[in-house]
């Protein structure tokens, strides 16, 4: 055959096809000799991220057998590749992400139980339990905390002396009458009103959980077996507070997380109930806050306990089984968690490190001292589907007027009961 | 008048030798027709990769009980039977089928009232184009973020500005009656542009001789587009109605960022409702399904726009 310069053009475009089509395969390249690579995913961007790579660095400079290759994701884009990455394979030897997802992932297997390593472990029992309990699953472990806090009362030190009240509520009944006096609302052009309690209804930990469970009902039982959102307590609940807010608007109606944030650092909400990686935030933007325990209910004291706890994987090699739990052991040192403490304002997981310790930073003097929380919605598989189909969609029924509390939770109940099975 | 054709001369084309005549002319001519083939290779092979073949494994995967993890059964039509009588499924078509409604002919609309404004020959009439177009070539993602919030109750800019003016916009996008038309507006901000530049191409092939022509014979503005402008760019008006209906049927990017289907699902579109089943519930067989389904209504829907304007196509 001639070699035309049409033919070599041919044989050049079907070339230059098939990379193309191969670069659609990946090839994941593993090196033999020299330190292991434990790959971890987590979803910490925001003010907690240069704390979380200055651990992870050193960790990888204090040893030589194993380097983390860590990958940061927001939330809602590492929980839509972690699934399809773990049934393709290619999930992360380490990932690091809230409890409320174990029960989920661990049903469909993908995580390694952790029992045996918690147990061969001497720092365990320093290390926060109702943390170490979050990742429980049809009776085995599946996690080790990350990095675990209760939520608190944050409140604007000048908008409560402003109105008179000397000292933050202690109870829920005071936190209601504090709420409505901190509350100016300005019918005709809400932009203008001040909030007493900024209450956001999706896309933030539930503190219409929280005040259920202090009152003794919730949306489940802690194993996650039994529905109490139709419980009197929960009713009554949300019944006393969805009408402080539709009638004495002590906090906007469709509040998401993101909004939340907002409307407490631009100083339009007098208080705010969140967790400690809100902090930073707030200092940043000159607000002059007070943490405070959430207060009580009628029956204890209680608070959402958010908790991102470390996974590993169930395919992991021996070799990267074991650098993911160095990495664990690490990063839950006294040295790390006083580095992590007082570089996001977070509670340490480990709860020998004393108020001195942490003194630097107050918020994280705060968040330690807060140990009494709960998780909002414990041991539940189908967590996602609960929390987007029943809970969030009859909260926001509620305050919009769209019925009772009474009808529409013990008809989320019954939904509940059903995606439990 | 007389004709004259011109027929090709045998002598014309040129003769191979005689010895290899059969064999050469052939091979040259089958070689010429494989080129074209050769430069659309890789195009093909991608599209096959990346949409060929996941449509024909969600087909798949839509008759069976998949989960994306796990081992998976073959349950037939089950999960089709399931989405008729599946009220989320019925909520979502509902919210789709009003978002289309709306959006469709708005957008369309205002795209060709834009179009044949921007047409004559107007002083900024590049930087307009260019304004109002720019919205399309953003990522919708993030301009959706920014309009989540400038139309935030409590914080966002337009609201304010309304409301300082007497104008009540309710509880801005977490609005139960009023989120479905905040997000229908920025679904037509985003597109118009686009509509707005075909719509510019296809004035451009309208002669201007018809223009003057008409406009000897005394036609108002008005009469002009209705008899000249419109009827010959029927074509075009054809492909932006069809394209139109596409992205509206598949509203998804600013929903999800704005209202996440929210307030209480009163925004989820189908598009939404097949993620938040396949990728959030993990059910990928019950949202193939649902995906099929939607493949099938907007196909329909777009047979029917094509037919309808194919009989009513112009042609000089």
């Amino acid at each position: 055959m001639k070699l035309s310069s049409k033919s070599l053009g041919l044989a050049a475009i079907t070339l230059l096809a098939l990379p193309m089509a191969l670069s659609a395969c990946s090839s994941s390249g593993s090196d033999s000799g020299g330190p292991t690579t434990i790959t971890f995913w987590n979803g910490f961007t925001a003010s907690d991220r240069p704390v979380v790579e200055e651990i992870v660095d050193n960790f990888n400079s204090s040893q030589k057998d194993y380097t983390i290759d860590m990958t940061v994701q927001p939330w809602d884009v590492f929980y839509q590749k972690l699934l399809p990455a773990y049934s393709a394979g290619e999930g992360p030897t380490l990932a690091g992400f809230n409890a409320l997802y174990f029960p989920g992932y661990s049903s469909k297997g993908v995580l390694e139980p952790t029992d045996d390593f918690l147990a061969g472990w001497k720092d365990s029992g320093s290390l926060r339990e109702d943390a170490v309990q979050a990742t429980m699953y049809d009776g085995k472990n599946y996690g080790v905390p990350m990095s675990a806090a209760s939520s608190m009362l944050y409140y604007n030190k000048a908008l409560l002396a402003e109105a008179g009240i000397t000292e933050p509520p202690a109870t829920l009944d005071e936190l209601a009458d504090a709420a409505v006096k901190l509350t100016k609302y300005d019918e005709g052009n809400p932009s203008n009103s001040v909030y007493g309690l900024a209450i956001p209804d999706h896309a933030a930990i539930s503190t219409w959980t929280a005040f259920m469970q202090a009152n003794g009902g919730g949306v489940v039982n802690d194993d996650g077996t039994k529905s109490l959102f139709d419980s009197p307590e929960s009713i009554d609940t949300i019944t006393k507070w969805t009408d402080l807010v539709k009638n004495d608007h002590i906090s906007p109606v469709n509040l998401g997380g993101v909004e939340g944030d907002n409307l407490f650092t631009a100083g339009k909400a007098a208080m705010y109930i969140n967790g400690p990686w809100a902090s930073t935030g707030f200092t940043e933007a000159g607000i002059d806050f007070g943490l405070a325990t959430v207060p009580e209910g009628t029956v204890k004291q209680t608070a959402t306990l958010d908790s991102n706890n470390f996974g590993i994987s169930a395919e992991a090699t021996d070799e990267e089984k074991a650098g993911a739990e160095a990495f664990i052991t690490f990063w839950n040192s006294t040295d790390q968690q006083l580095v992590w403490a007082l570089g996001t304002g977070n509670a340490p997981t480990r709860t020998d490190i004393t108020a001195d310790q942490l003194a630097e930073n107050p918020n994280s003097v705060a968040f330690s001292k807060a140990q009494s929380a709960q998780l909002s919605l414990p041991a539940l598989v189908d967590f996602q589907q609960i929390d987007s189909e029943v809970l969030t969609p009859t909260i926001q029924r509620v305050l919009n007027g769209e019925g009772t509390a009474e009808d529409l939770m013990t008809e989320g109940s019954k939904q509940i009961t059903s995606l439990m099975q | 008048m007389t004709t004259i054709h011109a027929r090709p001369h045998e002598s014309d084309r040129k003769q191979p030798p005689p010895e290899l005549s059969g064999r050469v002319r052939h091979r040259r001519r089958s070689r010429r027709h494989l080129v074209p083939y050769y430069f659309l290779a890789p195009s093909l092979v991608v599209i096959g990769f990346f949409v060929l073949w996941p449509m024909v494994r969600s087909l798949f995967l839509s008759f069976t009980d998949s989960s994306i993890i796990g081992d998976f059964d073959f349950i037939g039509i089950e999960n089709y039977v399931r989405l008729f009588s599946d009220p989320a499924f019925g909520n979502a078509l509902v919210n789709t089928l009003i978002y289309v409604a709306f959006a469709t002919p708005i957008s369309v609309a205002l795209a060709l009232v834009l179009a044949v404004l921007l047409n004559r020959a107007l002083p900024a009439r590049t930087f307009f184009r260019a304004v109002i177009f720019f919205p399309f070539v953003i990522s919708f993602s993030i301009i959706a973020i920014a309009w989540a919030f400038m139309l935030d109750p409590q914080v966002g800019i337009i609201n304010y500005w309304l409301n300082s003016i007497g104008v009540r916009t309710g509880n801005g996008i977490g609005d139960p009656q009023w989120a479905m038309v905040y997000v229908i507006a920025v679904g037509i901000w985003r597109n118009v542009g686009f509509f707005m530049v075909m719509f510019l191409a296809g004035l451009q092939t309208v002669p201007r001789e018809l223009y003057e022509a008409s406009s000897i014979d005394g036609a108002t503005p008005f009469q002009q587009f209705r008899s000249v402008t419109w009827p010959l760019i029927s074509n075009t008006t054809m492909f932006v109605v069809v394209i139109a209906s596409i992205f509206s049927f598949q509203a998804f990017d600013h929903i999800y960022v704005m209202t996440n289907g929210g307030p209480f699902f009163k925004t989820e579109t189908l598009v939404m409702l097949i993620y938040r089943a396949g990728f959030e519930n993990f059910q990928m067989g019950y949202a193939s399904a649902m995906s099929w389904v939607l493949v099938l209504i907007v196909l329909s829907l777009s047979l029917i726009q094509t037919w309808y304007f194919n009989r009513k196509a112009v042609t000089y």
